[in-house]
């Protein structure tokens, strides 16, 4: 008997396999339907059992520990660190530039997207605010102009615009930005006529131009420049824009941009006639958007539709 | 109650406790595999002292990729090993008497002392048989039945200590437990008939 191939039986080696559960079901089936390979499969288990029997002799673990640490006082702690081989240190290497190359993709990329969205907010920021400038710059250029009505009724304007923002979803947003600039952001066009009476009949829009708060509802209610007086309007009512104030408002317009202003009403001096001075006030009147001017030296009340310069309706003020 | 890769990178910090720690919990398997390798407590307790300063002086070594068990028995077979050869120099004392042509353990058998008793390994005697079987079973046999069912290693650990492949830690396990079986009178079910008639 020798220790080669033709000692082992392909039953011995499968009764092997078995003990080490390395067989497969339909092998294990195998030998459970055989009594000779369970009796091989029990020998060579009680064999394990036997073999995995061994007790440790007195004295032996302490004498070994000893030994074992009294070699570790005696190593470096240098000796004790992890071995890195060369393989290991260039791999860490490559590791490392491998790490800084990802983390110096990905600083691109977020400064790409930092400047893209920079430059998309400047450009949006660029154009509400020239348009917010335009505003306060006729805001300004009116009021020095002892325009009363139309200073206060740009600011009115704006206020509006914020109102209406709080109280309607698709009204503009005017907001301060960073670096003090007022910036309006929504739908493009904004209506001095958000928070406007709306009349119905001629009688209402008399009843109400002639109402005791219509003065001062119209230096807060219209739009900022209601009404291109002649020299010899009221001062309190007529206003004398500049005319780079009126052009830029023209601009503000043709932008489309959402401003708090007035709108083509009043704003072209050659389009609307001079009589329409008096105090004014921004009216939905059946369902449109008009400018209701009192001009109380012509003893009448007309309904102005803005965007011509044309009157709707020439009411007799009473 | 820490891990022995914890324990491993505390002892590697200098950690005297953790390394005491870690070889204790070890101690035993490592005796235990270096007496079923050596063939005797004497020689095993050599080696497995040994085994324990080789694991202290190559700790730094351990790199983590296998289980400390698996190298830590690694250490422990090549000290057994180391230990063997150490006592072939030596004059011998085992009564087993060796068939160095076959490498098996040619007078086992007959030392039985009831070949009849079949299946059961448990007497003192048995124990004795069984210890000169393995003796005498050759190390490329003994040591990876010895890794198996002592050490509790599987296949492909087997493999890594022994640096063979899978395949042949398998197959020599087999061919160990066999020649076991035959050199402690057991044929296949105790039918020595069936064993010849299979056999090709």
């Amino acid at each position: 008997m020798t220790m080669n191939d033709e000692s082992l039986t392909p039953e011995a080696e499968l009764a092997s396999a078995a003990l080490d559960n390395e067989v497969t079901a339909s092998e294990r089936a195998r030998i459970e339907a055989s009594p000779n390979l369970v009796a091989e499969l029990s020998f060579y288990a009680e064999m394990r059992t036997q073999l995995a029997d061994v007790s440790t002799p007195p004295g032996a673990l302490d004498d070994a520990l000893a030994a074992a640490l009294a070699a570790f006082d005696e190593t470096p702690a240098r000796d004790l660190a992890p071995v890195v081989t060369l393989d290991q240190r260039r791999q860490r290497q490559y590791r490392w530039l491998g790490g800084a190359a990802a983390a110096a993709v990905v600083l691109v990329v977020a400064a790409g997207v930092v400047n893209n969205s920079a430059s998309n907010s400047d450009s949006e920021s660029n154009a509400v605010a020239s348009s917010a400038t335009i505003v306060d710059q006729k805001i300004a250029s009116a009021a020095p102009t002892s325009a009363p009505a139309a200073a206060a009724g740009g600011a009115a304007a704006t206020e509006s615009v914020e109102d209406s923002a709080a109280a309607d979803p698709v009204a503009p947003q005017a907001t301060t930005a960073a670096n003090g600039e007022l910036v309006i952001t929504g739908p493009a066009e904004v209506s001095a006529w958000v928070s406007a009476p709306t009349l119905d009949t001629p009688e209402e829009v008399l009843v109400y131009t002639e109402g005791e708060g219509f003065a001062t509802d119209s230096a807060s209610e219209a739009p900022a420049v209601a009404t291109q007086g002649p020299a010899q309007g009221p001062a309190e009512t007529a206003t004398e824009p500049a005319p780079e104030t009126a052009a830029t408002t023209a601009t503000a317009t043709a932008t489309a941009t959402a401003t708090a202003t007035a709108t083509a009403y009043g704003t072209s001096p050659g389009q609307c006639p001079s009589v329409f001075s008096g105090p004014s006030a921004a009216v939905i009147y059946q369902g449109r958007q008009v400018v209701v001017v009192r001009d109380d030296l012509g003893s009448q009340v007309l309904i102005i539709d803005p965007v011509g310069c044309t009157i709707i309706a020439t009411l007799p003020a009473g | 109650m820490p891990d022995d890769h914890e324990l491993v990178a505390a002892a590697r910090g200098g950690d005297r406790a953790s390394l005491d720690q870690l070889l204790r919990r070890h101690y035993d398997r490592i005796f235990a595999v270096c007496r079923r390798i050596t063939g005797n407590e004497t020689d095993a307790a050599d080696a497995a002292q040994e085994a324990m300063i080789a694991i202290v002086r190559s700790l730094a070594k351990f790199d983590g990729r296998s289980s400390f068990s698996t190298w830590v028995y690694r250490v422990a077979t090549n000290a057994s090993l180391d230990e063997l050869r150490r006592r072939k120099r030596r004059p011998l004392s085992t009564s087993a008497r060796r068939d160095d042509s076959t490498g098996e353990a040619g007078s086992v058998e007959n030392e039985r002392a009831d070949p009849e008793s079949g299946v059961r390994l448990d007497s003192i005697g048995d124990r004795i048989l069984l210890d000169a079987a393995l003796a005498a079973l050759a190390e490329d046999f003994r040591v990876p039945v010895v890794l198996r069912d002592v050490g509790g290693l599987d296949y492909a650990e087997i493999a890594e200590v022994l640096d063979v492949p899978v395949g042949t830690v398998k197959s020599r396990i087999a061919r160990g437990r066999a020649a076991l079986a035959r050199s402690l009178g057991h044929s296949f079910g105790n039918q020595p008939d069936d064993l010849e008639r299979q056999t090709p």
